[in-house]
């Protein structure tokens, strides 16, 4: 090919894609404003209405993506052929056909291909592109709180409530690390997820877990407040045995000094430090004694700040910190009611002494107890008896007739019929009041008064 | 690429030159009118029939004349009157006496029976005169009491009309108006040309002609014309052209669909096609171009249009359209979308 001939190639080939590129572009330009209105629409509709949340940007261009290749598709199907190219060349080159006709041996008489320009008016477009991706982004970024309220609830600030509050109780321990790390992942999971649209799953949800946390906390509180009496009661025992232990006897001490064993091995819990905490049940002097009821006072103390800690952070409730602290205070006045009252006996604390009856004796159960102490980790068992048949026959065929406050009077209630025989009732009414005995001289007396009128 | 090879350009430097050789000479006779001299030679060599349109003394006869003894064909005029007759210009049959005393019709040629007629204010002629040269110029022959005659080859008719002085004229029909290959309007020349005619023209005589075609280079240039190729696209523009002038094209201008009544018959499409071949031969090129059509199309659309009233009261003229339609048909038919362009 002559040199001529091949710049009319190139020329041709650079025209072509210059007019591809361009009806691209214009395709691909109308296409992106005609997606940034629909976008910015779908958008608006979305953020105004919140029957469905705006569609996500991602898809929208994926959308576009493919939108745009599909007209550039298009687009290069309407590029036009070579030879109406080269055609255009000839005419622009006053070519006189000889470009269009391969000029062979003609070459020399071949003017220079014309410079050629694609232009594209593209104000109209540009003006369309810029006014569609303008109302797009007021679509996606004009406020919108009455709409936005509908979509998203709110829920930060209760949700930081349960967070400190569920803080507080990590660093008291009263919740391990990994049931407060699950806690913390389902509170994150309820923000995350706190929808206007279902508020009310929402709030039960927050409920729930706020309950949790209270929960966990008034546990811990009667937990503790538990504990600090047990070692206020300890501590009283290791102290008054410190003061006062010479004047038992041996036996009266070696059980005080079990019994306190087992009673700080309850205040501590169980494990090897509670184990080496607790005393030794036989030779013990008196400072070991105080050092003991002042180690137990501090861990007294300690659960007691620690349910002050809660209280000032409202996990725990007022009530519960002070039944808790008079709780941790009452194991000396007890003792020394104990001691005064059996002098020399040594004993037992007082609610576990049963049996006694009456009103003013204290409680009438009587404690279960063996001949011998240990008989029970012996294998000694209480021996099941069943009830005489008789007795038991009566039992069944019993009927309760009447109730009264008062003793019954078995001879008079037999019979007159009951603590209701002879009651009078009400003219008429539905509903039949029984005239107690003790009454009965008042009422008839009011009736009989009454026909004099 | 057209599948016609192209005219070596040791077969065409000849002809180009001969026809160079007489547009120089018409040049040189009449002066300031080039582009006249060009299409009127152009239009010999398409072996069409042309029109002269112009105000009296312009140089149409002179034109016509000039072209005679150039291509040293025989040369006829007829001066078109009202009351002229068809038998006045193909001839009539006239009772003759033979030798043996015998008296038989023989036909008396007229004046269309030569190679170049010139029909002076054709217009003023009535349309049963006009008409009588209908078949003369389409068939080249001429029917008379049931007997053809050819006429001599090649045949070409100048007419000539004025513009003017319609009163008493006799306004061509379309048929006729289809048959010429151009109409061609000769306007008058410039103050520097006039200047020229005075100063070297003594009562406005024409010089003779220094050269002249001979008779027999007439048809081989008739042969290498007809060589000349005509890419696909500029007969498809061609085309594009004559279907857009007809109101109902799919490329017709506003102005064609608010003024044209009638476009240009398939006769203007081979016309226009034959004479940007001229053109080419012309111009030594072996192949006709978009602007070679461009060139032609005006003389060959003018006349062929036939204009509504309303082009009538808007004073639209169908050069105005023919224009118009140039300047909008892309010759290529790029075909872009609306905005797209290439400059």
């Amino acid at each position: 090919m002559s040199p001529e001939l091949e710049s009319y190639g190139k020329a041709v080939r650079s025209l072509r894609r210059r007019i591809a590129l361009t009806l691209v572009t214009r395709r691909a330009v109308a296409a992106i404003a005609v997606w940034a209105f629909l976008w910015g629409t779908l958008a608006l509709a979305g953020r105004a209405t919140a029957l469905a949340a705006a569609p996500p940007l991602w898809a929208g261009l994926i959308l576009l993506f493919g939108v745009i290749i599909s007209v550039s598709v298009h687009a290069l199907r309407a590029v036009p052929a070579w030879e109406t190219l080269q055609a255009h060349l000839d005419a622009r080159s006053r070519a006189g056909g000889l470009a269009m006709t391969g000029a062979a041996g003609w070459e020399a008489s071949l003017p220079p291909p014309a410079v050629t320009r694609v232009r594209w008016k593209a104000r109209r477009a540009g003006g369309l592109l810029l006014a569609s991706l303008l109302y797009a982004a007021a679509c996606l970024l004009v406020p919108m709180p009455a709409a936005a309220s509908h979509r998203r609830l709110d829920v930060q600030r209760e949700a930081e409530r349960v967070a400190q509050d569920l803080r507080t109780l990590e660093e008291e321990k009263v919740v391990d690390e990994e049931r407060a790390s699950k806690l913390s992942e389902d509170l994150a999971a309820v923000v995350k997820e706190a929808s206007g649209n279902d508020p009310v799953k929402t709030w039960e949800a927050l409920d729930h877990l706020e309950q949790a946390v209270r929960a966990a906390a008034r546990q811990a509180g009667e937990d503790a407040a538990a504990a600090a009496q047990r070692l206020s009661r300890a501590e009283s025992l290791a102290g008054a045995l410190a003061e006062d232990g010479a004047q038992l006897s041996p036996r009266e001490l070696s059980d005080a000094m079990a019994d306190l064993s087992r009673r700080v091995k309850e205040a501590l819990g169980e494990g090897a430090e509670s184990s080496a905490a607790a005393p030794r049940t036989g030779a013990i002097d008196s400072k070991e004694l105080r050092d003991l009821a002042q180690k137990l006072g501090s861990g007294r103390q300690g659960k007691l700040e620690a349910l002050r800690r809660l209280s000032a952070a409202g996990l725990i409730d007022g009530k519960t910190l002070k039944e808790a602290e008079r709780a941790a205070g009452s194991g000396s006045s007890e003792l020394a009611q104990y001691l005064s009252e059996h002098p020399g006996e040594g004993g037992e604390p007082k609610e576990e002494i049963g049996g006694r009856g009456g009103v003013t004796r204290g409680r009438g159960d009587a404690q279960m107890t063996w001949q011998y102490p240990g008989a029970e980790e012996e294998g000694a068992k209480f021996q099941e008896r069943e009830l005489p048949p008789a007795a038991l026959a009566a039992l069944k065929e019993s009927r309760r007739v009447g109730m009264s406050r008062s003793e019954p009077e078995p001879a008079v209630a037999a019979a007159n019929g009951g603590a209701l025989a002879g009651a009078a009732a009400g003219g008429g009414s539905a509903s039949k009041q029984p005239v107690l005995p003790r009454h009965r001289a008042a009422v008839k007396k009011y009736f009989e008064r009454g026909g004099s009128r | 690429m057209s599948a016609q090879p192209l005219l070596s350009k040791a077969e065409l430097a000849p002809a180009a030159e001969s026809a160079g050789r007489l547009l120089a000479e018409l040049d040189r006779i009449l002066l300031g009118r080039t582009e006249l001299h060009r299409m009127v030679l152009a239009g010999v060599l398409a072996r069409g029939h042309i029109l002269l349109e112009g105000v009296p003394g312009v140089g149409k006869t002179a034109l016509v004349k000039a072209l005679g003894q150039l291509l040293d064909l025989e040369f006829g005029r007829v001066q078109f009157t009202p009351d002229l007759m068809p038998g006045d210009i193909l001839g009539t049959h006239i009772l003759q006496e033979t030798g043996g005393g015998r008296r038989e019709m023989t036909f008396q040629k007229g004046p269309v029976f030569t190679n170049l007629l010139l029909a002076d204010e054709i217009n003023r002629a009535s349309p049963k005169t006009q008409s009588a040269l209908l078949e003369a110029m389409q068939e080249g022959a001429v029917t008379l009491l049931g007997t053809t005659r050819e006429l001599p080859r090649p045949f070409f008719v100048l007419a000539s009309q004025n513009p003017i002085e319609l009163e008493g004229t006799y306004p061509l029909p379309e048929a006729q108006l289809d048959r010429f290959l151009f109409k061609l309007n000769v306007a008058g020349v410039s103050a520097e040309v006039l200047e020229g005619i005075i100063a070297t023209r003594r009562r406005g005589e024409a010089p003779a002609p220094s050269y002249r075609l001979a008779r027999e280079e007439l048809p081989r240039l008739f042969d290498v014309m007809d060589r000349i190729v005509l890419p696909r696209p500029v007969a498809r523009y061609v085309a594009r052209l004559v279907a857009a002038t007809h109101p109902g094209g799919r490329e017709a201008t506003q102005e064609v669909r608010d003024y044209v009544s009638y476009g240009a018959s398939p006769r203007a499409a081979i016309a226009m096609a034959e004479s940007a071949r001229a053109l080419a031969l012309l111009a030594g090129r072996p192949s006709a171009g978009f602007e070679d059509v461009q060139t032609v199309a005006p003389a060959v659309l003018n006349h062929r249009v036939l204009l509504g009233y309303k082009a009538r009261f808007d004073g639209v003229d169908s050069g105005a359209i023919v224009s118009r339609l140039l300047q909008s048909l892309d010759p290529a038919g790029l075909e872009l979308p609306a905005g797209v362009e290439v400059v």
